[in-house]
């Protein structure tokens, strides 16, 4: 099966499965059906919301659980998304107070998961886009994603948002072994020291070694053969070598992945950024630094070409990604710009919508039951109403909503400066 | 005491005394001639007859002479507008017997556009009686004796009636002598004759008396009418109060609604045009049955990026019960003076005049139009960012003072 | 003119001035918010469900049908969320006309008040303590400001040359403007590194249980005027 056979396939899949979302009031649900138990056990005890689902393992995720919360084993999580910001910050912080790791099982995830298994590890990789309005879901998405391939065994490559690599980023060195290249030295090491957490189980049970001499210096060497862990641990020692090592790190999967040896999934959030003119990094010799001259940025763009084979590319692109300047419209073409177009095309895109009004009411019946809905309006029908109309059914601004139940004044929709990540909580 | 002034004020008329007004109860000018003839301070008396009277007081002479002139100015004024609305019904080329006054203020409307923003500064045309101010006649006659009794108050009018209003109230509490049964006590009894009216206002007063008053003078009056309409007996007075009561119309008035169109595919719908707040221009469709979807500039409420914009422009909805039950479609442009520490300035005033015209749409659909309008959501907001001033930093602020 | 002079010393004349000066209506839930280009005659909106409802109820709903109606500001909706206090707490917080960022600061302090108590609740298992901890961040403003209002303070007052110290009832509404001036002044007093609306919740949740910084000024300010007890009297002599 060809590549463009494939995509069309799966196009077909994803164009079938997504209905078309009204707002249609009239078709929700009454919302006595979704009166869940009235006492709030503490978080270990299982309650008997009907917006729940008692199934955790996502492998065994499906229709059925449609519209309900399936919850992420303590465990899992912090492994998976704790240090590694898998997750967006504000949806961290909801965990944190709830004590307990909820998501909604949506369409789109369902979607992806089913292509996702579909996909033939033989063939070249298949590009996934997830896209949509700003705040319907798209990180979320990908970030249970992650989840779902820790499941399946995949060789997770996470990252996270990758404007967190440009826009705050802390320390830029030159390359020592790239001319006019500039490293990330922090950043790099975040990401290795995350990369060593989630799979390192993973990859000494593969086994998986270097296939190839590394040499950092001129007395720091990686040898061929050597386990691949090895490179994770020069890179957090030295920071100055982080990038190369990452971008060696992403080399080496590649050639396992084709040589069959392991999966890959590499989740990426908001790669249109690496395409856009960068405003906010400076080298240090004070002068603003162009996106093509980053090596993170090259390794990145590199890891999503088609030239390997044996894993699955995700990705989301997002206008909050980029300055205020460049946010005309939320579409793939627009966002990926001729660079992304050229190197993404072909890809499978995944529209990620608002809620329906049945999500909608789910997530104020599992706000009421873990008592994040304090307002004794909101669990009144002009309440719910008014939280539906008010968020216009966007998940982001409903959060924000129920966050201080309506009063609310979403400063700005869209962050000026896309401080997302770094948030009002320090 | 002359025959014909005799008990006058018993006649119970609290009009200002004008010979004019009496209408022939003129004082003769033959008992003048007789009078003692003053030979220092005198004037020689310009009668119309000719003959040689007596000479007459400085200050009445006078006054005869200002209201011989107001007079003849009034006169010609008269003589020149009917002449200038005949002209203008020409120019307009209307019918000179049915050119109403509404037709002579569009036609001076249409001829001299102004641009001016007092309504009274701009130019109009209208009979000489109401554009100038009555004056008072002559207070005293020919030989200086005033015509008031209550002249020497030097507010002879207004103290007549707070008199009259006295024995008004005397001859009530004849009626109903003791105290507790003097005054209505129920308060729905003591408003039902008078509701849906107020007590005019001071100039209205001050007009009808042709006498400047002070606040003070018109509290004390206004307390004094008070008086007589709580009194139990008022019933037989009611005429007289009611004469100083301008009523109030009806708030909500019907006819400025627009009307419902009927669609192709049988629903209702209003257009609602001119929707604005501050510089925020809006029109806005409402249909009616629908599904609560809103269509602004193309977008849905997520056009407003700001909670208090969406919360204005649903909250008419809200209070009608009507969310979710109609649509909503409307284009609003202006209003974009962003301010640099403010991106979004403007939104709000958008919303409000969408919310202007949601909220008139709904009256005229057949929502509870009192509750709106209670709300304050069916008046339109009217104000603009006062102007700077000279001498000012801005509208009001003054520079920092300075001593040296 | 006599007539009039007796009149206006009889006490039952007096009582009636004072009450209602004409016939037009001026209903306590009015507010007394002046706008300076709408007459006194127009009246404030009443834009609340539950005051429209009551003024039905009581039959005064007629009355207001002559009266003309200020137009209603962007704040005044009909959500079901809308309380008055926050409102006022809003603009207080408010500078330079920045409405948004007052909102704003107000959502990220009911969210920490919930953060904070939710946190509180989820650590102890034992239900009596659970149900003396209040969740809901808005019944904790309202007691956290009914705790922190002064009822009396000092003024000065000069007498025989000499400036005392009067004590002196405050009003209702000076009242709550100086516990929510406290209550912000004391957000304000934070380390440099935290947030303000962080501290403000601290100090709300603190004031709705007696203790805390604005309950210390308010107690304080409640000891200066009993000491200064003995020149009450100045007040009026």
């Amino acid at each position: 099966m060809s590549v463009t056979m494939l995509r069309n396939f799966h196009l077909r899949l994803v164009k079938t499965s997504l209905d078309k979302v009204s707002y249609d009031a009239k078709k929700s649900l009454p919302t006595r059906l979704y009166c869940s138990a009235t006492s709030l056990a503490s978080p270990s005890h299982e309650s008997t919301g009907f917006f729940r689902t008692s199934e955790t393992n996502p492998v065994n995720l499906n229709e059925k659980h449609l519209g309900r919360f399936y919850s992420i084993d303590n465990e899992i999580y912090q492994k998976l998304y704790v240090q590694h910001h898998g997750f967006p910050l504000e949806y961290r912080e909801q965990c944190k107070v709830f004590r307990e790791q909820l998501v909604l099982v949506r369409k789109p995830y369902l979607d992806l998961k089913r292509c996702v298994d579909a996909v033939d590890l033989k063939k070249p990789v298949v590009r996934f886009v997830l896209h949509g309005v700003f705040g319907s879901g798209k990180s979320m998405t990908l970030g249970s994603m992650a989840h779902y391939g820790y499941t399946k065994d995949f060789i997770l490559i996470h990252l996270p948002w990758i404007p967190l690599w440009t826009r705050y980023c802390k320390e830029i060195v030159p390359s020592i072994t790239r001319e006019g290249f500039f490293d990330h030295t922090i950043n790099a090491v975040a990401w290795l020291t995350n990369f060593k957490n989630q799979n390192i189980e993973l990859i000494q049970k593969l086994n998986l070694l270097t296939s190839k001499d590394y040499q950092w210096s001129k007395r720091e060497v990686t040898g061929q053969g050597s386990e691949l862990l090895a490179i994770v641990e020069h890179g957090i020692s030295r920071p100055a070598h982080a990038t190369e090592c990452m971008y060696a790190v992403f080399k080496e999967l590649k050639t396992h992945s084709s040589e069959e040896k392991c999966k890959t999934m590499v989740l990426a959030d908001g790669v249109n950024e690496l395409f856009y003119p960068c405003k906010w990094i400076k080298g240090p010799d004070r002068k603003p630094v162009p996106p093509t001259q980053l090596t993170a940025y090259e390794a990145m763009k590199d890891l999503f070409k088609t030239d390997w084979t044996g894993g699955v590319v995700i990705v989301t692109v997002d206008k909050a990604a980029l300055h205020p300047d460049f946010r005309e419209s939320d579409l793939p073409r627009y966002l990926l710009k001729k660079e992304g177009w050229e190197l993404f095309d072909p890809f499978v895109p995944i529209e990620v919508n608002n809620y329906t009004a049945q999500e909608v009411q789910t997530t104020i019946d599992y706000y009421l039951e873990r008592k994040w809905l304090q307002h004794p309006a909101s669990s009144t029908e002009e309440g719910r109403l008014e939280l539906e109309y008010l968020s216009t059914r966007n998940p982001r601004t409903l959060m924000e909503l129920c966050n201080s139940s309506g009063s609310s004044g979403t400063f700005l929709h869209l962050p000026f400066l896309s401080f997302r990540f770094t948030g009002f909580f320090r | 005491m002359r025959e014909e002034t005799r008990g006058w004020w018993r006649r119970g008329d609290a009009r200002g005394w004008s010979y004019y007004d009496q209408g022939g109860i003129a004082p003769k000018t033959s008992t003048l001639e007789n009078r003692v003839r003053r030979k220092d301070s005198g004037v020689e008396d310009e009668n119309d007859s000719g003959e040689a009277k007596g000479t007459i007081s400085k200050a009445m002479h006078a006054y005869l002479k200002r209201a011989k002139e107001h007079q003849a100015f009034i006169d010609t004024q008269e003589k020149e507008f009917v002449f200038g609305r005949r002209h203008l019904a020409n120019m307009m080329g209307r019918d000179v017997e049915g050119f109403t006054q509404k037709d002579i203020d569009e036609a001076i409307r249409y001829l001299f556009p102004s641009g001016l923003y007092e309504p009274r500064a701009r130019p109009m045309m209208r009979p000489p009686q109401e554009v100038y101010p009555k004056q008072k006649a002559a207070q005293f006659d020919m030989s200086g004796r005033p015509h008031h009794p209550f002249f020497y108050t030097a507010k002879p009018n207004y103290y007549y009636l707070l008199h009259e209003m006295v024995t008004k109230l005397n001859s009530l509490n004849k009626l109903a002598p003791s105290r507790s049964t003097s005054i209505i006590e129920e308060e729905e009894d003591r408003d039902s004759a008078l509701s849906g009216s107020v007590w005019i206002t001071k100039d209205e007063l001050e007009s009808r008396l042709l006498e400047k008053i002070t606040d003070q003078m018109y509290s004390e009056w206004i307390a004094c009418l008070e008086r007589i309409a709580v009194h139990s007996k008022r019933d037989k007075e009611l005429e007289f109060i009611q004469a100083y009561r301008k009523p109030l119309a009806v708030q909500t008035k019907a006819s400025e609604l627009p009307p419902i169109t009927l669609e192709p595919d049988g629903r209702k719908s209003v257009h609602v045009s001119l929707c604005m707040k501050k510089s925020a221009r809006a029109d806005v469709l409402v249909t009616v049955p629908g599904t609560g979807e809103f269509k602004i500039n193309g977008k849905g409420l997520d056009f407003f990026t700001l909670m208090a914009s969406r919360e204005a422009v649903i909250a008419p909805l809200q209070l009608s019960k009507w969310l979710g039950k109609v649509d909503v479609e409307a284009n609003c442009e202006g209003a974009t003076l962003a301010q640099p520490h403010v991106p979004f300035a403007g939104e709000t005033s958008r919303a409000i005049a969408i919310r202007w015209g949601i909220s008139t749409a709904l009256a005229a659909l057949g929502a509870d139009v009192e509750k709106l309008r209670l709300a304050g959501y069916l008046v339109k907001d009217h104000r603009m960012r006062e102007r700077k001033k000279p001498g000012k930093e801005s509208a009001r602020r003054t520079w920092t003072w300075k001593k040296r | 003119m006599g007539s009039l002079r007796i009149l206006k010393h009889c006490s039952s004349f007096q009582r009636l001035l004072t009450c209602s000066n004409s016939f037009t209506p001026t209903p306590s839930t009015i507010q007394s918010r002046r706008y300076a280009i709408f007459p006194d005659s127009f009246i404030h909106p009443i834009f609340r469900e539950e005051d429209q409802r009551k003024l039905i109820e009581s039959g005064e709903a007629a009355k207001y049908a002559y009266l003309p109606v200020k137009p209603a500001r962007t704040t005044e909706t009909a959500s079901v969320f809308y309380d008055d206090l926050v409102d006022k707490i809003i603009n207080h917080i408010m500078r330079m006309g920045q409405k948004q960022l007052a909102r704003n600061i107000i959502d990220k302090t009911i969210q920490t008040i919930k953060k904070v108590q939710l946190a509180k609740y989820y650590d102890t298992q034992d239900p009596e303590e659970r149900a003396k901890i209040i969740l809901n961040p808005w019944e904790l403003l309202h007691k956290a400001l009914e705790n922190s209002k002064p009822f009396l303070e000092t003024t000065p007052i000069k007498r025989g040359g000499h400036t005392y110290q009067v004590p002196v009832p405050i009003r209702e509404k000076k009242q709550q403007a100086l516990a929510i001036k406290w209550l912000i002044e004391a957000g304000k007093e934070k380390e440099d590194d935290m947030r303000f609306f962080v501290k403000f919740a601290y100090e709300i949740i603190e004031a709705a249980n007696g203790t805390g910084q604005v309950i210390r000024r308010k107690q304080e300010l409640h000891k200066k005027c009993e000491a200064n007890r003995a020149y009450a009297h100045y007040r009026w002599s």
